[in-house]
């Protein structure tokens, strides 16, 4: 083979990438298209102005990497209710088996990624945060 | 034709003892005291073919012959009034007029089983029959018929009338003896059965009041003058049948037992009523499956109508003409056996108010072609429920499904009741 | 054997059994919802479903129909699965299908069988039911909308419980499970009817969505409250207990669980538990670090000498008595002892004189052996209520004649043909004695009697005990003595029960000697369902006893709470007693420990006497050791650790140990050395080690070295114008301990005086009025409870409450004489 032709060949490539829209994207001033099934933080759905999460504890149950903790609470209703739901996330691995597991639809995965955190304990999402925001 | 059971029948009240025992009363009693063995007595019933009149039509004899001979301790005899099944008054009729012929009856068959007390277990209902017993055991009492030393032998007996709280569930023989025994009226596993450890553990016969009636004529006249009785060379003794619906006479008539349904409504009933044809009807009380025209030339007795596809029961005839929706007259019946469902098994307290709403929804036109297959499968399954109760309620869907089919899908499909109601 | 086929298996089962236990015995799994192996058969969910060829093809159900000799039975035919998947849909038709919610998901029958069936999607669909849920009792939540009807509730309380608090209401579709007119639930919360639920419609409201059972560790331990020996499962879950789990397959009661047991658990991880040492500085007790604490401690022992004395609860194991002992005898002291010193007289001086040994020569397995039981004081039932099931059962099922002698009627009563004497309180011992005189005079007595040591003395001292002679004092029918004397001596196996404990100084070794004394004219020993059951109160009486932790060459428990007082005694070391409450006279019992130079207590929580010591010390509760209880029939159980430690908490075993090394001494390692020990020493322990206790335990057989004792009888003389007060157990509660366990204080969270009705009338009292009850001694305010249970004349008031406490009044004599005023 002609020894010149792969340099040609690559610089070709690099000539071509030239003229293409970059991949990379300037963060943070250029923001990512999320994707719909991206499975980033949770959220708790929000129905009746209440979380739908009835604490069945499915989730911790099924949660691989034993990231969620959940403690019920018995309303003045008598219902179920979720008084504590946290979330490690330092620990999930956003498999989104919690969200499989729920019989309720009450937890969901959004699109938000950026969870960077200067102390450990803020990586505990408790239930105020994870609560859907309007 | 009166023989038996409506032979000492005044028009518009309740014989007397002495007009009873006049016609003959009592004398089979004192014949089987005096010169037969409790065993003769029940080699008799057992010969005379006599089945039972509550419904189910076990031979009576051979019931009685369950009882173990040599257990220790008493042993009871319960006669079945509990008539609760729709269609079906004979033992109203009979006690209304003649309660000494249970008396009678029954003290036979306590001399046959062995039995010193005696339970009859009535409906709430039949406040009238109740006091006419009451009366008569008192009158039989006084007469000798009753008490210690009946007619100078050695044999004791007690009759007690129990005046139920009601419920249909009563009626089912174990069922009958919890309610006697004081506690929630729900039926017994069966075995034991009540043969060998019934009412408070003790060996206990239960018969109907037909059944006991019939008792003091086959005594008195033999096997074979009972057998000779039927319309039938198969059949033995007469019948009550219970006529109601859209004749000219509805009424509660003594026949031989293998009279045809044509015959019953046409020459003893009067015919169908003015502007009715003949439609279908339940043979037997609520819990049998339908006769339709085809089987108008069915004798009525215990064999050949389940042959026909369905069941003698009480003898309680229900007539339907042709302005009756089978539909709403199925559901009338299921109606009826979902609401007295003691609640005990699953298939009985769940399954019959499901085939019940079930009918309701096709009634009124909302019916799914689904629906008719779950039907069919309930009146599979439903026969695996604790008692007989579900299968009976079961007996008039079966009977629809079967022979009624097409008006079924009339409904379905039409999206309405087609007679219009 | 019955020979018969199953699923084209050969197989065999014993006659009598039903197809279901016999495909169960052949491990062929047969699905049910309705049966429950304690219960008789039900036959109403149609779940078991399975043919039977001989039965031309017929489905029969499995649970009811009994073998029979070439039987030929398909458990799962396409038709068979069909039908069960049928009743499954047909009682999903109207269950609340709340899972996520719902308690007993991950542990539910039928959540079980619809899974195991595959029935995904209901066919059918119907309207729900919409009953009230009962949210009111504190223990027991009833929701019928989720009910199968399987009936277990309402016939496991009235066969096993005989209760009879739940029935079948209404019929047809309408039926549910509820009270009598729909009511309430008011009854002996042993929990029975939320153990057997196969779903959600009972559930214990202590643990209601505490945790789901899927994610608790089952931990197999013993009872820590009467001296049955049930068996528990604890629910665990972080390192708390947070229910007890039924398993029907534990211990010989087959998960049969009383309120205390059953709802009583909280006390392990109460809030209120000791998580530090205490100190007391300055007047005040203050924390502290263990080795402080345990310094100040061994410095107080070292060399006290008879100057020290102890008392222990027998709730601690025998491993920690035995060290408690050591711990004495190193620091020179002889005096120790538990239970006020009175409440193990019947076995330590009563039976260790009549039988030889201080032990019961029966079981509680030959309850239900015997052909009649004798039972002294209904409170039997209350005081051990699992023993009362027993009796209960072998009453109802097996025909047992049951003959109760007692100073008031009770729920014992009420069973089936029960036949209860009431005698004046105080007098039981003459009446027993009247029993044996009877049957001496009747030439009842055993062939065997007359050699047994102690005859002709006996014979002598019972002259004045003629049934007519006692009639008078006891007032009772001569002939109602002299019925049951022949109903005893001439019945083939009869067993005499009697409760011991804190609260019945009557139930003394003269009691014991006297009731010995029958057993052993009529012969009714060493067989199987004869005997005498000594029914100590808590949960290791019978193992401290065995342990020798009672005054044999020392002061007991009487003479050391004397010794405080007048200052012989300088060190006094409570190991989870708390005399204040539980001894009699509590104005002397705190003037005592007040007196006492240096008072420690090591407890699980702040007593009434904790609040008096020096030091205090953080014990463990049961939950938190490793040890060996003994029960009152003498069978020795191992417990093993549920949970970690609570806060800084010591197991009494660490405690004693560090103290002993402290003084010096040699302390052994672990509690499987000191069994070693005790295997190799107490009497009937011998062979026994951890491994071979196992799960279910073994008896210490007890030889009996018979011997007549001459009762001693104190005639009680009545105080004219006064009311006899006798102390007592009430059903939820056992000594102070269950204070702290929310279910029984739910139930019953005060002390109370029961009273007749004609005395209320008397005095015009109505229910729950104040009364001030005044004896000698002092007085006490309680609530009034009007039964018709309690004889003219009589009053009862159970001990275990610290407020309010009925010690003030009562002094220690087996009848108090008190005046009630409003």
């Amino acid at each position: 083979m002609n020894p010149i032709t792969p340099i040609i060949n690559g610089l070709r490539i690099t000539l071509e990438h030239l003229f293409k829209k970059p991949v990379t994207l300037q963060y943070p001033t250029e923001r990512p298209k999320v994707a719909q099934r991206f499975r980033g933080l949770h959220a708790l759905n929000v129905s009746h102005d209440k979380a739908k999460c009835v604490a069945c504890y499915l989730c911790p149950t099924v949660c691989p990497a034993k990231c969620i903790t959940v403690e019920a609470g018995e309303d003045a209703n008598h219902d179920k209710y979720a008084a504590r739901y946290e979330i490690d996330m330092l620990r999930c691995i956003f498999c989104g088996y919690c969200v499989e597991a729920c019989p309720v639809d009450a937890v969901r995965m959004t699109g938000e990624f950026e969870l960077a955190n200067y102390h450990r304990s803020d990586f505990v999402y408790d239930k105020e945060r994870l609560l859907e925001k309007k | 034709m009166n023989d038996i059971l409506f032979r000492h029948n005044r028009p518009d009240r309740a014989v007397t003892l002495d007009e009873y025992r006049a016609e003959g009363g009592f004398q089979a009693l004192q014949k089987a005291l005096a010169d037969l063995s409790p065993d003769a007595v029940q080699q008799t019933v057992i010969d005379s073919g006599l089945r039972g009149r509550g419904g189910a039509g076990f031979p009576t004899g051979k019931k009685w012959s369950f009882v173990p001979r040599n257990l220790p301790g008493p042993r009871y005899l319960i006669c079945n009034c509990d008539e609760m099944e729709p269609g079906t008054y004979k033992d109203r009729v009979l006690l209304e007029r003649n309660p000494y012929l249970l008396v009678e009856g029954m003290a036979l068959a306590c001399y046959a089983l062995g039995v010193e007390r005696a339970f009859i277990f009535i409906r709430r209902g039949y406040e009238l029959a109740a006091q006419n017993l009451k009366g008569a055991i008192a009158q039989a009492h006084k007469a000798g018929f009753l008490g210690s030393a009946i007619c100078g032998s050695t044999f004791n007996l007690e009759l007690d009338v129990h005046q139920s709280a009601g419920r249909y569930i009563c009626g089912e023989e174990t069922a009958l003896m919890n309610a006697l025994e004081g506690i929630r009226a729900n039926p017994r596993s069966k075995p034991p059965f009540p043969a060998v450890k019934g009412l408070w553990g003790q060996p206990t016969v239960v018969n109907n009041v037909e059944t006991l009636s019939n008792i003091p004529a086959i005594v008195a006249h033999g096997p074979a003058w009972f057998k000779a009785l039927a319309a039938t060379p198969e059949g033995a003794g007469t019948k009550l049948f219970c006529v109601s619906g859209h004749v000219q006479k509805p009424l509660c008539l003594e026949l031989p037992i293998g009279t045809t349904l044509g015959e019953i409504i046409d020459t003893h009933c009067g015919g169908m009523r003015a502007g009715s044809t003949f439609k279908a009807c339940i043979p037997g009380g609520a819990s049998t499956p339908y006769f339709t025209r085809d089987h108008r030339t069915v004798p009525l007795d215990f064999d050949p109508v389940a042959k026909a596809g369905s069941r003698l029961g009480t003898g309680g005839v229900v007539v339907f003409d042709q302005t009756t929706c089978m539909v709403a007259a199925t559901l009338n019946l299921v109606r009826f056996f979902a609401r007295e469902s003691c609640g005990w098994c699953t298939p009985c307290r769940e399954g019959l108010p499901f085939v019940q709403h079930i009918l309701e929804r096709i009634e009124a036109g909302r019916g799914e072609m689904a629906d008719m297959d779950i039907l069919r499968e309930h009146v599979h399954k439903l026969n695996y429920a604790f008692c007989a109760l579900a299968p009976g309620a079961m007996g008039p869907v079966e009977g629809l499904l079967r022979l009624f089919e097409d008006e079924v899908r009339e409904h379905i499909t039409g999206g309405k009741c087609p007679l219009g109601n | 054997m019955v020979n018969l086929t199953i699923d084209d298996k050969q197989v065999t089962a014993p006659k009598n059994s039903t197809i279901y236990d016999a495909a169960k015995i052949n491990g062929i799994k047969i699905p049910i919802l309705c049966h429950d192996k304690k219960l008789k058969p039900f036959g109403a969910c149609r779940m078991c479903l399975v043919e039977v060829e001989q039965m031309r093809g017929r489905q029969v159900p499995a649970c009811t129909t009994p073998i029979t000799e070439g039987m030929i039975i398909r458990t799962s035919t396409p038709d068979i699965i069909k039908a069960r998947k049928m009743v499954l849909e047909l009682l999903l038709l109207n269950h609340p299908i709340d899972c996520p919610v719902c308690d007993k998901g991950g542990d539910c029958d039928l959540q079980n069988l619809t899974y195991e069936y595959k029935v995904n999607a209901n066919r059918f669909s119907d309207e729900k039911f919409h009953h009230e849920i009962d949210y009111s009792n504190p223990l027991i939540e009833r929701d019928m909308n989720r009910c199968v009807l399987c009936g277990k509730c309402a016939r496991i309380c009235d066969e096993i419980v005989s209760f009879g608090a739940l029935t079948f209401i209404s019929r047809g579709i309408e039926t549910k499970i509820g009270c009598e007119f729909e009511g309430s639930l008011n009854c002996e919360f042993c929990g029975s009817c939320v153990s057997v639920c196969p779903v959600g419609s009972l559930l214990a409201r202590p643990f209601k969505f505490k945790a789901r059972f899927w994610a608790l560790t089952n931990q197999k331990s013993v009872c820590g409250y009467c001296g049955t020996g049930c068996n528990l499962t604890l629910g665990v879950k972080d390192n708390k207990v947070l229910t007890t789990v039924y398993d029907e397959n534990q211990g010989f009661h087959n998960g049969q669980l009383c309120c205390r047991g059953r709802f009583g658990y909280q006390f392990i991880n109460s809030d209120k538990r000791l998580n530090t040492p205490l100190v007391r500085k300055n007047g005040s007790l203050t924390e502290a670090t263990w080795d402080e604490a345990l310094e100040l401690v061994a410095a107080r022992l070292k060399g006290a000498g008879s100057s020290a004395a102890a008392l222990a609860t027998p709730r601690l194991t025998n491993e920690e008595l035995v060290l408690f002992k050591r711990l004495m005898e190193t620091a020179g002291s002889a005096n120790y002892d538990h239970s006020a010193g009175y409440a193990h007289a019947a076995l330590t001086e009563g039976f260790a004189k009549s039988f030889g040994a201080a032990a019961s020569p029966a079981t509680i397995l030959d309850i239900q052996k015997s052909d009649l039981l004798l039972v002294i004081k209904t409170d039997s039932y209350e005081t051990h209520p699992v023993i009362g099931f027993e009796i209960n059962m072998a009453v109802k099922n097996k025909g047992v004649k049951l003959n109760i002698l007692s100073d008031k009627r009770g729920k014992l009563s009420k069973l089936p043909d029960a036949q209860t004497l009431v005698h004046t309180p105080g007098s039981e011992i003459a009446v027993i004695n009247a029993l044996a005189k009877t049957i001496l005079d009747d030439k009842l007595a055993a062939g065997t009697a007359a050699a047994i040591p102690g005859y002709a003395d006996l014979e002598k001292a019972l002259a004045g005990f003629t049934p007519e002679a006692v009639a008078g004092q006891s007032g009772l029918a001569a002939s109602a003595i002299k019925r049951l004397a022949n109903d005893y001596a001439k019945a083939e196996k009869a067993l005499i029960l009697f409760p011991i404990g804190n609260a019945y100084p009557g139930h003394n070794a003269d009691l014991a000697s006297a009731v010995a004394n029958l057993a052993l004219l009529t012969g009714k020993l060493g067989t199987e369902g004869s005997g005498v059951l000594c029914m100590a109160e808590k949960n290791n009486s019978q193992g401290a006893v065995d342990m020798g932790f009672y005054a044999t060459s020392g002061l007991n428990a009487g003479q050391i709470m004397d010794g405080c007082a007048s200052g012989a005694i300088k060190t006094l070391f409570v190991a989870g007693e708390n005399p204040v409450v539980s001894y009699p006279n509590r104005a002397a019992i705190s003037a005592a420990l007040d007196k006492v130079e240096f008072l420690v207590v090591s407890d699980l929580f702040m007593t009434e006497t904790a609040a008096m010591a020096d030091v205090v010390l953080p014990a463990c509760s049961f939950a938190e050791k490793e040890g060996t209880f003994t029960s009152v029939d003498r069978r020795v159980q191992h417990i093993k650790p549920a949970i970690r430690n609570i806060g800084q908490s010591r197991t009494d075993f660490e405690i004693f140990g560090q103290l002993i090394a402290k003084l010096g001494g040699q302390a052994p390692a672990t509690p499987a050395t000191v069994f070693g020990e005790i295997a190799a020493s107490a009497p009937g322990y011998a062979g026994m080690s951890y491994a071979s206790l196992g799960e279910t335990g073994a008896f210490a057989p007890v030889a009996v070295t018979a011997a007549f004792v001459v009762p001693k009888t104190v005639a009680v003389e009545p105080a004219a114008g006064k009311l006899a007060l006798v102390t007592g157990s009430a059903l939820y509660h056992n000594g102070t301990l269950s204070q702290f366990g929310e279910g029984p204080m739910h139930v019953c969270p005060e002390g109370y005086l029961e009273l007749s009705r004609t005395d209320a009338a008397k005095l015009q009292i109505k229910e729950n009025d104040l009364l001030n009850v005044a004896s000698a001694i002092g007085s006490t305010k309680l609530k009034a409870r009007i039964t018709p249970r309690m004889p003219e004349g009589v009053l009862f008031s159970p001990y275990h409450f610290g407020a309010a406490a009925i010690n003030q009044v009562w002094s220690g004599a087996p009848v108090t004489w008190v005046t009630v005023t409003k």
